[in-house]
C-alpha cells in the first residue's frame, strides 16, 4: 500500500559493497558514489566508552595509519564479505543518507547488492541484514560475476559462453555465463589487498623496511606489473627501517614488484585455468573465440591481461572502466528489476 | 543543420581512421599481421578486419572495442581516440540484453494455450456439474414424493393417540366385542364397480384406494359422517384399505376383500351401511370407539 510513497521518497539503488571501495548506483542517475570502504571510529572515555562515527569513505581512508590511539580507521569488509557487521551497517546507512541528503524523510529504498559467488549462506545473510538495518525496504542479492558481465556489456542472455574475471579488492571471481545464468563460477580470496600485502612482505623481507598499506597500494598502482615489459619503472618509497627504527627512503623497481606479486598472480591464473578446465567444451570454444573479459580494480594492474593471455593462450580483454563494472552491472539489473528474477541469487 | 553536417563530416573523417591508424602504427613498428595475431591470441582474419574497419566479422561491438583497446595498447597507442572513432562508426551504442530471449518467445504462447485449455476445461466442468445436479434433483424429488406418501400413511395409521381428545374422554361402554355379521356373497353386491369418488376436501388420500383392484369378491361399505371421525379399515390380508379422519357431513365408500376390520373413532358421529342396512355399532363401542368386522364368513 505504501509502495508508491516509498518509491517517491526513496530512489532504488544498487551497491557494489567491495572490500576496497563501495560504489552506489542510483536508478535513473548512474554511479553517484565511489568511496573507499573505510570507517573511522572515535572511542570516547576509555575502552568501554561510547563509540562515535568520525568519518566514512575517503576522509576515513586518509586517517588509515595516521590516527591516534582513540581513533581507529576500520575496513569493515574483508575478503569480499563482512568482517564487522555493525560498522558495515553504519557505513551503508551513511552512504544511503549521503545520496538522499535533500530528503525530509528517512529513505528506505529497494537495494540490489552484490555478493561474492563463493560467499557462504551466513555471509550472504549478514550482507542482507546489514542492508536491511541500513534502511532498505527490500534487498536483492546478485552474484558478482553476473553483475560484472552485465556491466561489461557482455551478451549474458545469449546461448554463447562469456567468461568474466573480476579482480576486486578482496576476491577474484571467475565466472562462465550463458543464457542468463552462471554455468561455472569460482571465487578465490585473492585481490588487490593481497597484492598490497605481498608488496609489504616483499619489502620487509628484502629491504628490512616497513611500509604502510596506502604506500603499498601506491606502489602497485604506479609501477606494479604482472608481466615483464620492455621498460623498467622505478619509484622512490619512504618506509621505516626495521633495524634502525627510523624513516628511510629507498628506490624500488617494477621488476621487483613483479617478483613480489608472483604468488597472488599465480593464484588468479590458477583460478582462471581451473574455470576453463571445468567449462563445458562448447562454451570453452566460444570463450576461445571471443576471449575473456577482465573487470574490477585488479584489471588495472599493468600487463595483467598479457599474463593471463600468455598463460592460457586465449584472448583477454580489459573491460571499459573496469572499476565501475560491477556497480554498472548491478545498476542495469536495477533498471530492469521489475522484469528480472532469475539473475538474482538466493541466500 | 550546419552542426549536423559538421558532425557527420567528422564521423566520416574519423571513421576510417580506426583501421588505418592501427595498420600505420603496426607498420611503423615493423610488425606483421601474424605477429600481432600471435601476441593478441586473435585470428589473422580478425586483425585484417580491424584494420579494414570491417566490424561485421566481429559481431559483438563490445568485443570489437576490447580488441581495438588491446591492439592499441600493444602498439603503445592511446586507445581512447580510436574508441571514440569506433563509437561514431557504429553510430549507436549497442546494449546487450540481460534477460534471456527464450522467455520473450515462450511467454505469448503459454498464456494463450492456457486460456483455451482453461475455457474448454471450464465448459466441461460446468456441463458435468449441471448433469449431476439434474439427475440428483430428479431422484431427490421422486424419493421426496415417496417419503411423503409413506409418512402420510404412517401418520394416518396412528392408533388411539391420533384421535381427538374429546372423543377419547367419552366413557360409555366398558368392553369391545366384535360383531359377526352374516356373510353375504360379494357377487350379490349390486352396485357397479366404478372408480371411487373423491371428495373435494381429500384428493390425495384416495390414491391408496385406487390401487385396490375392484373385483367380484369385494365387499362395499358406506360410511356417513355427521361429525369429524377417524376410521381405519383393514382387509382380509391385513392391508389398510382406508385410514383417515373424515370431515362432518362426508360420505365415504370402502371396498375390500372381506372380512373388513373397521376401527371407528367417533362412533356417535358415524353411520355404517353394509348391504343397504345400517350396522349397529353400539354393542362394539367402548369409549365412543368401535371395532367391527364386516363380511366375515
Amino acid at each position: 500500500m505504501f509502495g508508491f510513497f516509498n518509491s517517491y521518497f526513496s530512489n532504488d539503488i544498487a551497491i557494489d559493497l567491495g572490500t576496497a571501495n563501495t560504489l552506489i548506483y542510483v536508478r535513473g542517475k548512474g554511479v553517484v558514489l565511489d568511496e573507499p570502504s573505510v570507517v573511522a571510529i572515535r572511542q570516547e572515555g576509555g575502552p568501554n566508552g561510547k563509540k562515535t562515527l568520525l568519518a566514512v569513505g575517503a576522509e576515513a581512508k586518509g586517517m588509515l595509519g595516521r590516527a591516534p590511539a582513540n581513533i581507529s580507521a576500520i575496513r569493515p569488509m574483508k575478503d569480499g564479505v563482512i568482517a564487522d557487521f555493525t560498522i558495515t551497517e553504519q557505513m551503508l546507512k551513511y552512504f544511503i543518507r549521503k545520496i538522499h541528503e535533500s530528503r525530509m524523510f528517512s529513505p528506505n529504498p529497494r537495494i540490489i547488492i552484490c555478493v561474492p559467488v563463493g560467499s557462504t549462506q551466513v555471509e550472504r545473510r549478514a550482507i542482507r541484514e546489514s542492508a536491511l538495518g541500513a534502511g532498505a525496504r527490500k534487498v536483492y542479492l546478485i552474484e558478482e560475476p553476473m553483475a560484472a558481465a552485465i556491466g561489461a556489456n557482455m551478451p549474458v542472455a545469449d546461448a554463447t559462453g562469456s567468461m568474466v574475471v573480476d579482480i576486486g579488492g578482496g576476491t577474484t571471481e571467475v565466472g562462465v555465463i550463458s543464457l542468463g545464468g552462471i554455468v561455472y563460477a569460482k571465487s578465490e580470496r585473492v585481490g588487490g589487498d593481497k597484492f598490497d600485502q605481498a608488496i609489504i612482505d616483499y619489502i620487509r623481507r628484502n629491504y628490512g623496511m616497513q611500509i604502510s598499506e596506502p604506500t603499498a597500494e601506491l606502489i602497485k598502482k604506479k609501477i606494479g606489473s604482472a608481466f615483464p615489459g620492455s621498460e623498467v619503472l622505478e619509484m622512490e618509497v619512504t618506509g621505516r627501517n626495521l633495524a634502525e627504527g627510523l624513516p628511510r627512503k629507498f628506490t624500488i623497481s617494477s621488476n621487483e614488484i613483479l617478483e613480489a606479486l608472483t604468488e597472488p598472480l599465480n593464484a588468479i591464473v590458477g583460478a582462471v585455468k581451473s574455470a576453463l578446465e571445468q567449462t563445458p567444451p562448447e562454451l570453452g570454444a566460444d570463450i576461445a573465440e571471443k576471449g575473456m573479459v577482465l573487470t574490477g580494480g585488479g584489471a588495472l594492474l599493468h600487463n595483467l591481461d598479457r599474463l593471463i593471455m600468455e598463460e592460457t593462450g586465449l584472448p583477454v580483454l580489459v573491460a571499459e572502466d573496469p572499476l565501475t563494472c560491477v556497480a554498472r552491472g548491478c545498476g542495469r539489473a536495477l533498471e530492469e528489476i521489475d522484469r528480472l528474477g532469475s539473475i538474482f541469487a538466493e541466500e | 543543420m550546419e552542426a549536423d553536417m559538421t558532425s557527420s563530416e567528422q564521423s566520416e573523417s574519423l571513421a576510417p581512421k580506426v583501421g588505418v591508424l592501427l595498420a600505420k602504427a603496426r607498420k611503423s613498428q615493423k610488425l606483421s599481421v601474424e605477429d600481432v595475431a600471435a601476441s593478441l591470441r586473435l585470428s589473422i582474419a580478425k586483425i585484417n578486419a580491424l584494420e579494414a574497419d570491417d566490424f561485421l566479422v566481429i559481431s559483438d561491438p563490445t568485443l570489437a572495442r576490447g580488441f581495438i583497446r588491446s591492439y592499441a595498447r600493444l602498439l603503445k597507442l592511446d586507445p581512447e581516440p580510436l574508441l571514440i572513432a569506433h563509437r561514431q562508426l557504429i553510430s549507436a551504442e549497442i546494449v546487450n540484453p540481460i534477460g534471456v530471449k527464450t522467455e520473450v518467445v515462450s511467454s505469448p504462447i503459454q498464456p494463450s494455450n492456457l486460456t483455451t485449455k482453461s475455457i474448454i476445461l471450464g465448459l466441461v466442468f460446468v456441463a458435468i456439474i449441471s448433469l449431476v445436479w439434474f439427475f440428483a434433483y430428479h431422484n431427490d424429488s421422486g424419493s421426496d414424493i415417496t417419503e411423503v406418501n409413506v409418512s402420510t400413511v404412517t401418520q394416518e395409521s396412528l392408533p388411539q393417540q391420533a384421535l381427538p381428545v374429546a372423543e377419547r374422554e367419552v366413557k360409555n361402554n366398558e368392553q369391545i366385542t366384535e360383531l359377526q355379521l352374516p356373510h353375504e356373497a360379494a357377487s350379490s353386491n349390486s352396485e357397479p364397480s366404478t372408480t371411487l369418488e373423491k371428495t373435494a376436501n381429500e384428493p390425495a388420500k384416495a390414491e391408496p384406494m385406487k390401487k385396490v383392484s375392484v373385483g367380484s369378491s369385494l365387499v362395499r361399505v358406506k360410511l356417513v359422517f355427521t361429525g369429524n371421525a377417524w376410521v381405519s379399515v383393514k382387509d382380509k390380508s391385513g392391508n389398510t384399505v382406508y385410514d383417515k379422519t373424515a370431515k362432518a357431513g362426508g360420505e365415504e365408500y370402502v371396498e375390500g376383500v372381506p372380512p373388513l376390520k373397521f376401527h371407528i373413532g367417533n362412533v356417535s358421529a358415524t353411520q355404517v351401511f353394509f348391504n343397504g342396512e345400517t350396522v349397529d355399532l353400539s354393542p362394539n363401542t367402548y369409549n365412543n370407539m368401535a371395532r367391527v368386522t364386516l363380511g366375515a364368513d
